[in-house]
């Protein structure tokens, strides 16, 4: 009943024929907005076909695998019902845990207790079903070539979590979001998630993208969260990928931020053979923050790419962006940084820095700052610096009784600890810090080309 | 018995020789002290002890409690006792003064065969050492020497210290940037791991550390030797006279 992957060359023809066949049976189908919104991205996609390095913003992150493999949409019928469900994906204390198997909700893998009053925890699919009027305008557009893969992801969008809190709601216990990747080879899964916070709302997101020890699913993810916070809201927005030695994972939140809203990010990019996290913020009022925070730890040739753009639209808005990454092997880090100030964004405050250690001669780091500034009395800073461990800190440790081994482990923990403390000191900051230490556990054998 | 035995000891910095065949012996439950000036190499041996890359041994021996101490990797050599309290202590961002220490701590008591301490009877000695060297608890949580004062960073050095106990600590400059206040602690802190199992080579410019932590011998180092020994109260004599009066002696070019 499905074509098997063999048939198309690319994953982008395997998307192109497979759109005709699939759309009938995405959730919403009818739905005269989101038909349309489902129409024209992929008309998008079919005049800009998938990014290369030819476009600025990929300039860094080539997607030759996406050429090399035809990953293809998984349908419904082929998503794995059954997932060996690794527990310590995602943070062991939750206020709700949503696990995703092929980008299609698991009910059986899911916890979904009832939340306080004005919380709202649900899925795309249903959403879809049985609230359409809440969904629409909720769903963020491509502009451009460079967006190909967010167009896709409109396109074929299937299922994906929906998170609403009323104005003043609040919780305090993380919303886990899991998304797993089962054993089918080349299957291509596009979640849209939505977070949606009313005015001095407060919550916590950790999205976790893993995949079930051994599968070795080479799948490619390409997740959208569109986040949207009301006036004064509060989200820490957590996103780990953890995905194992094959993978390919593309994910972006496209994210708006209100008039004093704080918006707090922390990607953490420790799996896939090619990762690219991107983070699209823009204020839509004045006096907002944003921390976008990352790391990034890779071996092999694992290719991780943090790209971020935030667009200072009002007037005394602060973003404060600190990326670190420990590359081994022929690893290669990339971090994009792009900061827009419109002419009336006075008083806009914008520091952005990127650090990476390179543990190998043959490992490599990029990093490309951008600061577009149109207004005067700003202060925008940025700065990237790669090293190699410190010798100093080596010595001096193992001067203190540490082998070499677990002297190098704890200056990598804490030169990685160090963003991380610098984003948080509580639950998630304890999740972070242990998902980097079952990095550095972790047998290196599976992240071989 | 001897902690310490060093004869003829030759070691190169980016090939430029600094130590010149150097000689000295630590008895076991001896403090000495070494003072000489700038650029004369005293940090050079403490390092070459230590055992830090870059620094090559050219000729001699270091025999430390009858064995062959150059033999030995950094580790190894903390591992069998020897601890260096740094002239600069290293900052280390991101790692805790606590996880830092427990592993330190622990890394030598399994080298020796001996159990590890749990997290408590860690944190209890660590709290009554603070206390002593009226340190805040704090400084356990702390980042490893960031954002810490000069003064902090040797009183962290003479923690760490008491925390491992050392069979043979060399303190290089454990004296410079401390307040009259923090001196006499330290020197408390130095004087409690005396013991007839131990030794110390103490490494300064100033007799009042030695008024403090008085030493058994002290030697005077130039241009990467020794160049003479005697009491207590030679370091006396060249608070009076400077380094330049020692009879016949060249001081360092
Ligand atoms: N990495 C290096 N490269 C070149 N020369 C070096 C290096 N390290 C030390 N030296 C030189 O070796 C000599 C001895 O230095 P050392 O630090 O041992 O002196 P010191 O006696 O400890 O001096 P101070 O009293 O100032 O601490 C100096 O001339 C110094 O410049
Ligand atoms: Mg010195």
């Amino acid at each position: 009943m499905t074509a098997t992957t063999t048939d198309y060359a690319t994953t982008g023809d395997a998307h192109l024929q497979a759109f005709g066949r699939l759309a009938p049976g995405l959730p919403g189908r009818g739905i005269d907005w989101l038909d349309t919104l489902r129409r024209d991205a992929f008309q998008r996609f079919k005049d800009a076909g998938m990014p290369h390095r030819g476009l600025e913003a990929w300039k860094f992150t080539g997607l030759n695998v996406l050429a090399k493999h035809a990953f293809s949409p998984v349908p419904e019928a082929e998503a794995a019902a059954e997932a060996d469900a690794r527990s310590d994906f995602g943070p062991g204390e939750h206020a709700a845990k949503l696990v995703f198997v092929d980008g299609r909700f698991h009910v059986g893998l899911s916890r979904r207790p009832t939340l306080a009053k004005g919380i709202t925890i649900s899925t795309l699919a249903a959403a879809l079903t049985e609230t359409p009027g809440l969904m629409e305008g909720q769903f963020s557009a491509a502009n451009g070539a460079a967006g190909a893969l967010w167009d896709l992801n409109a396109a074929f969008m299937a299922d994906g979590a929906v998170v609403r809190l009323d104005p003043g709601a609040k919780l305090d216990k993380p919303i886990s979001l899991v998304f797993l990747s089962s054993g089918a080879k080349h299957g291509a899964h596009h979640v849209r998630n939505l977070v949606t916070l009313g005015a001095g709302a407060e919550a916590k997101v950790i999205e976790t993208y893993g995949e079930p020890s051994g599968a070795r699913a080479a799948a490619f993810s390409n997740a959208v969260t569109d986040v949207a916070l009301g006036e004064g809201a509060t989200l820490t927005h957590v996103r780990v990928q953890d995905l194992g030695p094959s993978a390919v994972h593309t994910a972006r939140a496209v994210v708006k931020i209100a008039k004093g809203a704080h918006y707090g990010s922390f990607a953490l990019a420790i799996g896939a053979a090619l990762s690219r996290q991107e983070t699209d913020a823009t204020f839509t009022g004045p006096d907002g923050v944003a921390r976008l925070f990352g790391a990034y730890l890779g071996r092999r040739r694992q290719h991780l790419d943090h790209t971020t753009r935030v667009d200072h639209a009002h007037p005394r808005c602060r973003t404060e962006e600190l990326f670190k990454g420990v590359l081994d092997g022929r690893a290669h880090g990339v971090f994009q940084g792009l900061v827009r100030v419109a002419p009336k964004a006075i008083g806009t405050d914008a520091r952005q820095k990127n650090q990476a250690l390179l543990l190998s001669d043959r490992a490599s780091a990029d990093t490309k700052p951008e600061l577009e500034i149109l207004a005067d009395d700003v202060k925008c800073t940025h700065g990237a610096t790669v090293s190699d461990l410190d010798a100093d800190g080596l010595f001096y440790l193992m001067a203190r009784g540490l082998s070499e081994a677990e002297a190098r482990r704890l200056l990598i923990a804490g030169f990685i600890g160090d963003v991380i403390d610098r984003f948080d000191h509580g639950a998630v900051a304890r999740h972070l810090t242990a998902c980097v230490a079952r990095w550095q556990d972790r047998d290196e054998g599976g992240f071989d080309d | 018995m001897n902690i310490l035995e060093i004869r003829n000891l030759h070691a190169s910095v980016d090939g430029i020789e600094i130590l010149k065949g150097l000689d000295l012996t630590l008895p076991v439950g001896e403090v000495h002290a070494i003072m000489g000036p700038n650029g004369s190499g005293k940090s050079t041996l403490a390092f070459v002890l230590a055992g830090r890359d870059g620094y090559d041994v050219t000729e001699g021996e270091v025999i430390y409690r009858g064995k062959d101490l150059l033999e030995l990797g950094i580790d190894e050599r903390a591992q069998a006792g020897v601890f260096l309290a740094l002239q600069y202590p290293v900052e280390i961002p991101g790692v805790a003064n606590s996880v830092f220490l427990k592993a330190a701590v622990n890394a030598q008591l399994r080298a020796r065969g001996e159990p590890e301490l749990d997290a408590m009877d860690f944190l209890k000695r660590a709290k009554g050492f603070l206390a002593e060297l009226e340190m805040d608890q704090e400084f356990l949580t702390r980042p490893i020497n960031v954002g810490f004062s000069g003064g902090e960073k040797k009183r962290n050095e003479i923690f760490q210290m008491a925390m491992i106990e050392p069979t043979l600590a060399v303190l290089d400059e454990t004296d410079s940037g401390l307040d009259i206040d923090a001196l006499r602690i330290v020197a408390d802190g130095v004087n409690r791991l005396r013991a007839a199992d131990r030794a110390m080579l103490v490494i300064t410019h100033y007799q009042r550390l030695l008024e403090h932590i008085v030493p058994d011998r002290v030697h005077v180092m130039a241009d990467g030797r020794i160049v003479r020994s005697g009491g207590k109260e030679l370091a006396l004599e060249l608070e009076e006279k400077g380094y330049a009066a020692l009879n016949g002696e060249k001081s360092a070019a």
